[in-house]
């Protein structure tokens, strides 16, 4: 035991085990939500239930405990009874996604093939038997051998016509829709400024007006053509059946996929998990949030933290330049450094406060007074929006790069500096293309820092900008492209919302898991790249050695 | 008109005077690091082509002196210079010198060679470079480094390796890139601090020899810590001694029959 200490073996143990216990906790906090998450992905049996009053659900089971014994009358109190969570679905019929079970009720568990799980774009899920394919008077039944053809044949269709609507709507309604606005907008205008003589503009807002028929007249035309897909998509519904005997009509419109979960080889396994993360990752949220993908949320995150890097970055590394190479090293100099330093400290809903106050009522609020007050009351900037969250967040991780550049900078040999003065350079050429360049593996590693802290904050952003559901990304193809008033989606808020806010959590919690795990991931993929870059650079400005 | 040819040709004159006579001329040079003085009344005029090689035991000020002739000493918070340093006609210590320019005309080698990390090539086309030379004439900036890198008897070496990052060199090679970035910017004067304290013997062998070519051209100021390689390179040789000039004269002089005992003792290792 001596000797151990003596030659300070145990302290390797020591420090490995510290080493150890956070790898294993990382790599259990990974495993623990892609775990949870898997309800998302994964295709979990269908069971059968039927209990002892022969009433049947079919789901699957999502959770099981043991009855609390309070619960229980005295003569199971000795038995460890066990209750199930399913997920029955159907919410339109039983109200409900979820129903717990308890042993006892349970007659039989069967796992029936033919039990199917029908995805829809309303409604939730819904567990049941497939009984006839529809188109008009045409039906084909399930026994059928073409049934699985042609129910993949429609589906494809109906996705088609679902896609085609989808693009009308985002596409052409949502760009007819921006240039009425902006018509509007401009008359509204004409008769701010110019008020006393509005008779004299009266052509010119008769014209715009003209203009807005006219956009009116191309909106209801593009509805028409709406409406006519829609019915001729309506033309192709399915029958189906639930556990217990109720049939319902589904039109295939209205259906994402259909498969069943009791009869799927691995490999069809494999595809529906491959399809469900395509989804996840490309498709807008569905169901107030909890079904369908995350898309915007993505955009919104990545593009709000590139923002916030091209704010941060710039300011940050100047400031850190003045600090330390033309500042004069003294009191007042060290007084800014320690504020900086604990302003990286200062908890982030502080920083919300401020961005609302400062950037949105006050910046935002002249600029609508200055330059939009035709519209007011209506705010332009002077409400939450992606340049301002932006804004705040950049606040709040340029500590964060001067902290980590200031370091940079002074770790660069004196010897280089002195050489570059001493060949005639000015101090700016030396900082610029000696200093700044042997600096760039550190400063890329406060933006490392930086943009995983801005990538996961959430508190200021709720004030700022973030929103649960936008309806357009803030980069569309109407002129100017970036709308940077506009308010955005967000990852980090959206496991709040999802997982504490939606009226339908329990069915939402893979959801939850899965937004977790990707936010995680793009933080990570972020600080990889970044990391990479870093080591290229570091070879590449390696310190000189003998 | 009479009288300007007449002008002309005084100042020429005095040139000519010049270039066989001093390059930097020393008046009194008091240089204060806050409040401690670390050179004391140094007065000594300094050869133009010639080597002068600055020796004393450590914190004697003869680093500090090379460095407030080029005035690398400014990049200190707090220090003070009295006294006169004249290169070229100029107090280089008068208001009106741009510090910029100065440091164009003087080329300086330190003790730790410090190589930018950059490739072989930028690093010595670096200087003409920032100081707009040859700014659409790559090749006379080609010509240049070719030129400066053979001075520097490095072309051989590294003439097949001009984009490799000049911090894979040896050492040696190192200091005599460091040599040949300095003779890029074409400069008058070479300061040198110590340049082979942290070379092999080879090494060091190159740099001296090389220190003989370059003075036809150049005026150099050495500061060294070996006596045998100041006896060896240079033509002058000053003693400081506690921010104070003890004495300044023939190398041969100076090691052979010095005129203070002091000096004789520092040489012969009495002390120091």
């Amino acid at each position: 035991m001596k000797k151990l200490f003596s030659t300070g073996e145990i302290f390797i143990w020591f420090t490995g085990f510290g080493l150890g216990i956070t790898v294993i906790m990382i790599a259990g906090l990974m495993f623990l939500i892609l775990i949870k998450g898997s309800d998302y992905y994964y295709p979990s049996k269908l069971a059968l239930v039927t209990s002892y009053d022969d009433t049947k659900y079919l789901g699957q089971i999502v959770r099981d405990e043991s009855i609390p014994k309070t619960n229980l009358p005295d003569s199971l109190k000795d038995k460890n009874l066990i209750r199930y969570n399913f997920k029955i679905a159907n919410r339109d019929i039983y109200g409900l996604d979820f129903k717990w079970i308890e042993e006892p009720q349970i007659k039989t568990i069967e796992h029936p093939v033919s039990a199917a799980v029908i995805e829809r774009m309303e409604y939730g899920n819904f567990n049941g038997y497939l009984l006839q394919l529809k188109k008009n008077d045409d039906i084909i039944s399930v026994d059928e051998p073409a049934f699985e053809n042609e129910l993949d044949k429609y589906i494809h269709l109906a996705t088609d016509y679902r896609d085609k609507i989808k693009d009308l709507e985002h596409g052409e309604v949502g760009k007819i829709n921006y240039q009425i606005e902006q018509k509007n907008l401009e008359i509204k205008r004409i008769k701010y400024y110019n008020q006393d003589n509005l008779s004299s503009f009266k052509d010119k807002i008769d014209k715009i007006q003209s203009e807005i028929d006219e956009l009116n007249k191309k909106y209801n035309a593009i509805t028409l053509k709406i409406d006519s897909l829609r019915e001729s998509a309506g033309q192709y519904t399915l029958i189906v059946m639930t556990a217990d005997g109720h049939e319902k009509e589904i039109e295939l419109l209205n259906i994402v996929r259909v498969y069943y979960p009791n009869d799927m080889s691995v490999f069809q396994q494999a595809g529906f998990m491959f399809s469900k993360i395509v989804e996840f990752l490309v498709e807008d949220p569905r169901e107030s949030n909890t079904e369908g993908g995350v898309f915007p949320a993505i955009f919104g995150t990545v593009m709000m933290v590139i923002l916030m890097s091209l704010i941060a970055v710039p300011f940050g590394v100047v400031t850190a330049l003045y600090l330390r190479e033309y500042a004069k090293q003294g009191p007042v100099v060290r007084t800014v450094r320690i504020a900086v330093n604990n302003l990286a400290g200062v908890p982030s809903i502080v920083f919300g406060m401020f961005g609302l106050g400062f950037f949105i009522y006050f910046v935002g609020g002249t600029i609508d007074q200055l330059f939009y007050p035709e519209t007011l009351p209506t705010p332009t900037w002077g409400t939450g929006g992606i340049l301002w969250a932006s804004l705040t967040l950049a606040l709040l991780t340029v500590p964060v790069v001067i902290v980590s550049t200031e370091e940079a900078l002074a770790a660069i040999p004196r010897g280089i500096r002195e050489a570059s003065l001493a060949l005639g350079s000015t101090k700016w050429q030396t900082i610029r293309k000696i200093v700044l360049p042997a600096a760039t593996p550190g400063i890329l590693t406060g933006v490392i820092l930086a943009m995983a802290r801005g990538a996961g904050e959430v508190a200021p952003l709720m004030i700022t900008g973030v929103v649960k559901l936008a309806p357009n990304l803030p980069l569309d193809g109407n002129f100017p492209f970036f709308h940077l008033d506009r308010k955005f989606m967000h990852l980090g808020f959206h496991i709040y919302d999802v997982g504490f806010q939606s009226p339908n959590v329990e069915a939402a919690l893979p959801m939850v898991y899965m937004t977790t795990f990707l936010l995680i991931a793009i933080v990570v993929l972020l600080n990889i790249s970044a990391m990479i870059m870093r080591n290229k650079l570091r070879d590449k400005y390696k310190a000189s050695t003998f | 008109m009479d009288a300007s040819i007449e002008q002309t040709e005084i100042t020429e004159k005095t040139k000519k005077m010049k270039t066989v006579s001093e390059k930097i001329l020393v008046e009194n040079l008091d240089f204060y690091y806050g409040s401690a003085r670390a050179l004391k009344k140094i007065t000594m005029n300094i050869p133009e082509k010639k080597v002068t090689a600055l020796i004393g035991p450590s914190g004697c000020g003869k680093s500090t002196f090379l460095r407030t002739i080029n005035r690398m000493n400014d990049l200190i918070d707090d220090i003070r210079v009295e006294g006169k340093l004249i290169i070229d006609e100029q107090n280089i210590y008068d208001k009106t010198i741009d510090v910029v320019e100065l440091r164009k005309k003087i080329g300086m080698i330190f003790q730790k060679s410090n190589p930018f990390p950059k490739s072989v090539y930028e690093n010595v086309a670096y200087g003409p470079r920032v100081n707009g030379m040859f700014k659409n004439d790559k090749n006379g900036l080609n010509e240049v480094v070719e030129k400066s890198l053979k001075q520097a008897a490095l072309w051989d070496e590294v003439k097949d390796r001009m984009n490799e990052s000049a911090l894979g060199l040896s050492g040696g090679q190192q200091q005599r890139l460091c040599i040949a970035r300095a003779l890029a910017i074409q400069p008058e004067i070479i300061l040198m601090d110590e340049p082979a304290s942290a070379l092999d013997p080879i090494s060091t062998a190159k740099i001296e020899e090389l220190i003989h070519e370059l003075k036809n051209e150049y005026t150099i100021v050495i500061v060294t810590h070996n006596m045998q390689q100041a006896a060896r390179v240079s033509d002058l040789t000053a003693f400081f001694y506690i921010g104070e000039l003890i004495e300044f004269d023939k190398t041969s002089k100076i090691f052979t029959n010095p005129s203070l005992n002091q000096t004789e003792d520092y040489i012969s290792g009495k002390f120091g």
